[in-house]
């Protein structure tokens, strides 16, 4: 009878321990699967407003580098709306094309007189879509669409009036 | 004696196990803490475009009070107030100094989140002439 109350509270015992492992395993697993969920969100979030940030500043001080007149063109080439930033250094007309091209915000200087070729610049930052537009005779819309699919908006205010072919 | 052996072994196992438990506690609270960190740097970085867009908004304008409006602000007691969807709220406080060589108008823009005040960003704006 005694034996039979021992094994019993035995059992009981190891149930116990079973159950607190089985506890510590479960908030071992939640607690891994919240958590890479928040660092996927922290990075993600920090990734996006990195990118929008990066890009609109440097939109943005590109375009007062630029802030001269009829230096600052809003122009469609190749069926790819473009910023175009002139400049003459030696003599000789260079252009600045901004652009979104597969997925990516790009940057190209060349000659004025070279064509235009999308595939031959610099990759600045992951972007689906950027387009320019003027909302009043000398303020510059700027719509960047980052590859989560949301859109930023800027608006930049030239001092100068903007150069021939804009929309 | 078996039976004390198997005690000891439970009381051990428990306090191992709540020993982690607190380290799983706090490693919640520090997870918790990044998220809260992370939602405010996304408020802060919202808040800086809109103000940013704001005051290049009024660079352009004609006529402050009615680009400020326009762009989603109220007037309440003399400042223009923009609520945000995202949690934050930009006060835009007008003066103008009028002189016989033009109107000056400064905007002082203030990014809150609550009651805390996160930036400001003064924006300036002159006109020639005796325009409003």
């Amino acid at each position: 009878m005694q034996r039979r109350g021992m094994i019993r509270s035995h059992s009981i015992q190891n149930v116990f321990v079973f159950l607190l492992i089985g506890l510590f395993a479960l908030g071992s697993i939640a607690l891994a699967i919240s958590g890479s969920r928040i660092y996927g969100q922290v990075t993600a979030s920090a990734a996006h407003n990195n990118d929008s940030q990066l890009l609109l500043s440097y939109l943005g001080n590109k375009l007062r580098a630029f802030d001269t007149s009829d230096h600052v063109i809003i122009a469609e080439q190749n069926g790819i709306p473009t910023l175009r930033l002139l400049e003459t250094l030696d003599g000789t007309r260079y252009v600045t094309t901004l652009y979104a091209f597969q997925g990516a915000v790009w940057e190209r200087f060349a000659a004025e007189s070279d064509g235009f070729d999308p595939e031959n610049g610099t990759r600045l930052v992951a972007a689906n879509a950027l387009t320019f537009s003027w909302r009043q005779e000398n303020l510059m819309e700027i719509a960047i669409t980052l590859n989560d699919g949301t859109t930023k908006t800027i608006r930049a205010a030239l001092r100068t009036s903007p150069g021939k072919g804009a929309d | 004696m078996r039976n004390h052996k198997g005690n000891m072994l439970l009381v051990e196992l428990t306090i191992v196990l709540l020993f982690f438990a607190v380290s799983q506690a706090i490693i919640l609270q520090v997870f918790v803490k990044a998220q809260e960190i992370n939602r405010d740097a996304t408020l802060r970085n919202n808040a800086l475009l809109k103000i940013e867009d704001t005051a290049e908004m009024l660079a352009a304008s004609q006529d402050a009070a009615t680009t400020l409006l326009s762009l989603g602000f109220v007037l309440d007691e003399e400042v223009y107030t923009f609520h945000s969807l995202d949690g934050f709220q930009i006060n835009a406080a007008l003066t103008r100094l009028t002189q016989p060589a033009g109107v000056l108008t400064s905007v002082e823009l203030a990014a809150y989140q609550g009651e805390k005040m996160l930036f400001s960003l003064p924006a300036l704006q002159y006109r020639g002439g005796n325009s409003t």
